[in-house]
């Protein structure tokens, strides 16, 4: 019953999202067809969609076995949280979930105060619309609510490895990231596709490039901190189709909210900002056709289905297709401005620009290469992680220099001696940080030392800018200082902080593999490891070989960690579940493998690894997603 | 000029998704087709005729030669399908990570297809081969060159097809 | 030079070889090292997207086996990584190799670069 409530609100959210573009073309028609105008419709679609989706979550809590979904995802062994959970753990529910945000922003947007009504009854439009696909594709490919005849007695339990707390917070928020992006892309259809004559879209747009991008920074670096902690992924970043599927649109993204700067403020490349906008949430799109139709291999991969990728592949042609041909149609609509000169504000984030979007478009290449090589050479390639890393480096250098620098750039034309004259006290502090980096450091590989060189530059840098800032204004109080500063500070710092955490994760950690004997004590680096056996354990729904491991430093007792193997009892299916000592100068690492089945001495497998500044790999992200949310705060502001 | 430069770059991009979609990832091409036979070592049973290299080249006629283990449940699955091409083509088996005992129990209760049976206790001969799971099946000629690689449990359907291959020959 | 390409392209690896065993590991640590370099360079065939360092499945077993053995008898990284390369196709190599159908890997980023830098830096008028 609950489940056939659920299709019917799928449904009526599709019927009235159709008004969508049903309704300008009929009022073309005639005058009198107003129906409901598109702000109330927002709200309509979005209550439908909330109570559909209610209708799903209730079926996988009261474990309803007649539904195909929650046979195959849910038990009823399961804990209520991961039942609840369980809802976006597969493709069917998180298409819905999907759904969901795209109407909640449409809803947001719905209601937010905007001054110029004709961007935003047009911007629904495309909203609604795009949301009428959206639900199209859910009905007909991936209807969470198909029955199973005959109805099950039990679930075939969700996936272990999706059994973790990660579940809960990950996709929701990188779904918040991803398709709040729509919201952006429909407000730049709507203002080259009406050809809205004002220039001040940028402000409508600033607030949602902002909240969107904060959004998807936190789901990555959460999804990031998931694979770190569960063994069965392949450690913080492994260039997986599916983190790179979301790595691009948070790139063009990024490349988004620097150019929305220059855009605002000088009113320059207002089509580039309206391009990137529709290429932004292009890449959303094209990351879901990836992953969900099977066309590349991913450890991530949900069950799979040609028909559903072939839907997305005509979706996607759509949306871009319109963007697109919409973006050419509207030709010179945007008077052309003056020239851009490279040493200056606007030519550093063009450059900002220019090297992000390359390393957007060589990580998709790579994503996608070996199914275009596939199909034009007949050859089979790989193309993984060793490739990706040594793009990486002549990329992302370019960028930390003008990270590093452009801050102190004049907008339109600045000179590059007087700016090196400007910054002399700024390049002595350069002088002794590497010194003082290099002394600490000593020893370490070559590598390491240069990129935390560089990541303490950017450190300095910003902090030194904005202490500048704030001694040319004596009489600045703290609650004055301007959010601007403020974002970009905090932003940028937190890039520094990730670029040392992922150094010292990657290139300084320690290993530590071997046979480990009760009360045998294994030291790595100013730890000593003493292993005092293995407990079986009973979970809800799983049994544990749960090791001990006291940790001593310097002969004083500071934890106890209990890494597990888990048995889940309705799956057959075996997790490794690390257990992490984290402090700011490393993580200790350890996890447990099988009994030593040589000598019955009780000895183990113990993999126990030291890895440095892992933490800062996390605070640099939520500095990261800070800055984001000072940005928005500030758009926010300037509103009222 | 512009709208042609778009839709033309629409339409080869979605070409190739739509071809994509249509291949099936995790099917793997081997390297060694249209190759003679790599070199290999391999470990004698006691209950079993023996084969080396050398036998597969002096023979100049048709041969199969399976990767198999007693303790692959897939293996089970061909063993009937295997049977029925033994009746027209000397099959060679090598036998990963495997002993000599359950080989000969299962085999004495479901039939012997083999010719001959080698051992490779390492998994080193299977890696010569480029063999990457189990069973795993190689069609040679009479020259000693591989003309086809099946991967997986042969079934009916495959049967015919291997039954064509081998017959253009 | 060296170092200059060292810096350049280097190696992030990020992974933690998380299922190599203890008995596996070569007590020579140079070598160790350099099996895990090409480990982490070859892929587990029947996996989802994983190096052989980093994958349970018998086959990278042993093809983690057959890389050290091969290590210790003295063959360099190059021919162990052409000889796997010769018997498992090019699909086992993470990184392309350097050939005509994958030189679009490195051509096009580069095209794309100058066209973005044209694009924003051309002289107008």
């Amino acid at each position: 019953m609950i489940a056939e409530l659920g299709i019917f609100f799928l449904i009526l959210t599709l019927v009235f999202s159709s008004f969508g573009f049903l309704q300008p073309i009929l009022s073309n028609i005639s005058k009198n067809v107003l129906l409901f105008s598109q702000e109330k419709l927002s709200v309509l679609i979005f209550t439908f969609t909330l109570l559909s989706f209610f209708c799903l979550a209730y079926s996988f809590l009261v474990s309803d076995f007649s539904l195909n979904v929650v046979v195959n995802n849910s038990n009823t062994q399961l804990p209520i949280i991961y039942k609840i959970t369980g809802v976006w753990g597969n493709h069917e529910g998180s298409i819905l979930l999907w759904l969901l945000v795209m109407t909640f922003f449409g809803f947001l947007f719905s209601i937010q105060n905007i001054k110029n009504k004709d961007i935003k009854t047009k911007t629904l439009y495309v909203q609604n619309t795009l949301i009428f696909l959206i639900g199209l594709f859910i009905v007909l490919t991936s209807n969470p609510f198909e029955r199973s005849f005959p109805p099950e007695i039990e679930g075939s339990d969700l996936n272990p490895l999706l059994q973790d707390p990660g579940l809960i917070i990950h996709p929701p928020l990188l779904y918040l990231g991803y398709v709040g992006f729509s919201i952006v892309y429909s407000i730049s259809l709507a203002v080259l596709l009406f050809k809205i004559k004002k220039d001040d879209f940028v402000n409508v747009l600033r607030p949602w490039v902002f909240a969107s991008w904060t959004f998807l920074t936190l789901g990555i670096g959460l999804g990031s901190w998931w694979a770190y902690y569960e063994l069965g992924w392949g450690g913080f970043w492994f260039w997986d189709p599916v983190e790179n599927a979301s790595l691009l649109p948070w790139l063009t993204a990024s490349a988004l909210l620097h150019t929305i700067l220059i855009s605002s403020k000088r009113k320059l490349l207002l089509k580039w900002t309206l391009l990137l906008s529709i290429i932004t949430f292009t890449l959303s799109l094209l990351g879901t056709f990836l992953v969900r139709s099977g066309v590349l291999i991913s450890v991530h991969a949900f069950a799979n289905d040609p028909s559903r990728g072939l839907f997305i592949l005509l979706l996607l042609i759509l949306v871009t297709g319109a963007g697109l041909f919409f973006y050419i149609k509207s030709g010179s609509f945007f008077p052309k401005k003056n020239n851009i000169n490279l040493i200056s504000k606007e030519g550093a984030i063009s450059l900002n620009n220019i090297f992000m979007l390359t390393l957007s478009f060589t990580i998709l290449l790579g994503t996608v290469y070996p199914l275009f090589s596939g199909v034009i050479f007949n050859t089979k390639i790989s193309v993984g992680a060793p490739f990706f890393n040594s793009i990486l480096a002549p990329i992302i250098f370019p960028l930390v220099i003008g990270m590093i620098f452009g801050p102190f750039l004049k907008w339109g034309n600045d000179d590059f001696f007087n700016l090196i004259n400007r910054l002399k006290i700024l390049l002595f502090i350069f002088f002794i940080v590497a010194l003082f980096v290099w002394y600490l450091n000593f020893g370490g590989p070559i590598l390491s030392i240069i990129f935390f060189i560089f990541s303490s530059w950017i450190i300095t840098s910003s902090l030194f800018e904005f202490t500048k800032f704030i001694s040319l204004k004596p009489k600045l109080t703290f609650k004055k200082v301007p959010l601007k500063n403020l974002s970009q500070l905090t932003a940028h710092i937190g890039i520094g902080l990730l670029i040392i955490g992922a150094t010292g994760t990657s290139i300084l950690k320690k290993e530590k593999i071997q046979f480990q004997d009760p009360n045998q004590i294994i030291s790595i680096s100013k730890f000593d490891v003493k292993f005092m056996g293995v407990n079986n354990v009973e979970g809800p729904n799983y049994i544990s070989e749960m090791g001990e491991f006291k940790i001593y430093k310097k002969g004083e007792y500071l934890k106890s960690l209990y890494p597990e193997r888990r048995f889940y009892n309705s799956s057959d299916q075996i997790t490794t579940e690390a257990a992490i000592y984290s402090t700011i100068f490393g993580d200790l690492y350890i996890a447990i493998g099988d009994k030593n089945s040589l000598n019955d001495n009780q000895s183990w497998t113990t993999r126990i690894w030291y890895n440095p500044f892992t933490l800062w790999i996390w605070i640099g992200v939520f500095l990261l997603s800070l800055g984001g949310a000072i940005s928005l705060i500030k758009t926010l502001r300037i509103k009222n | 000029m512009k709208y042609f430069f778009l839709v033309i770059s629409l339409v080869i991009i979605s070409f190739f998704f739509y071809k994509g979609l249509e291949k099936d990832p995790s099917i793997i091409p081997s390297n060694l087709i249209e190759k003679e036979i790599p070199d290999f070592k391999l470990n004698k049973t006691k209950l079993f005729p023996f084969f080396k290299k050398l036998d597969l080249l002096e023979s100049k006629d048709l041969k199969i030669v399976n990767f198999f283990a007693s303790w692959c449940p897939p293996c089970k699955v061909e063993h009937p399908n295997l049977i029925k091409l033994s009746e027209k083509f000397p099959i060679y088996g090598i036998a990963k990570k495997d002993s000599d005992n359950k080989i000969y129990n299962w085999l004495k209760k479901s039939g012997n297809p083999f010719k001959a049976i080698g051992l490779d206790n390492d998994g080193s001969a299977s890696i010569n081969w480029g063999v990457y799971g189990l069973p795993e099946t190689f069609l040679i000629n009479g020259d000693g060159k591989i003309l086809y690689k099946h991967v997986g449990p042969i079934t009916k359907k495959d049967l015919s097809k291997i039954f064509k291959i081998l017959a253009r020959e | 030079m060296k170092l200059f390409i060292t810096i350049f392209f280097l190696i992030f690896n990020a992974d933690l070889s998380k299922s190599v065993e203890p008995d596996e590991i070569l007590e020579n640590t140079e070598l160790e090292e350099i099996a895990r370099e090409i480990g982490r360079n070859l892929r587990c065939l029947v996996c989802q997207n994983e190096d052989i360092e980093n994958s349970n499945a018998d086959i990278a077993k042993d093809l983690r086996l057959l890389v050290r053995k091969k290590l210790t008898e003295g063959e360099s990284k190059k021919e162990i990584i052409s000889f796997v390369h010769s018997r498992y196709g090019d699909f086992v190599l993470f990184s392309p190799p350097f050939r005509y159908d994958t030189l679009g890997l490195w051509i096009f980023p580069l095209i794309f670069f100058i066209f973005l830098s044209y694009l924003f830096f051309r002289r107008k008028n």
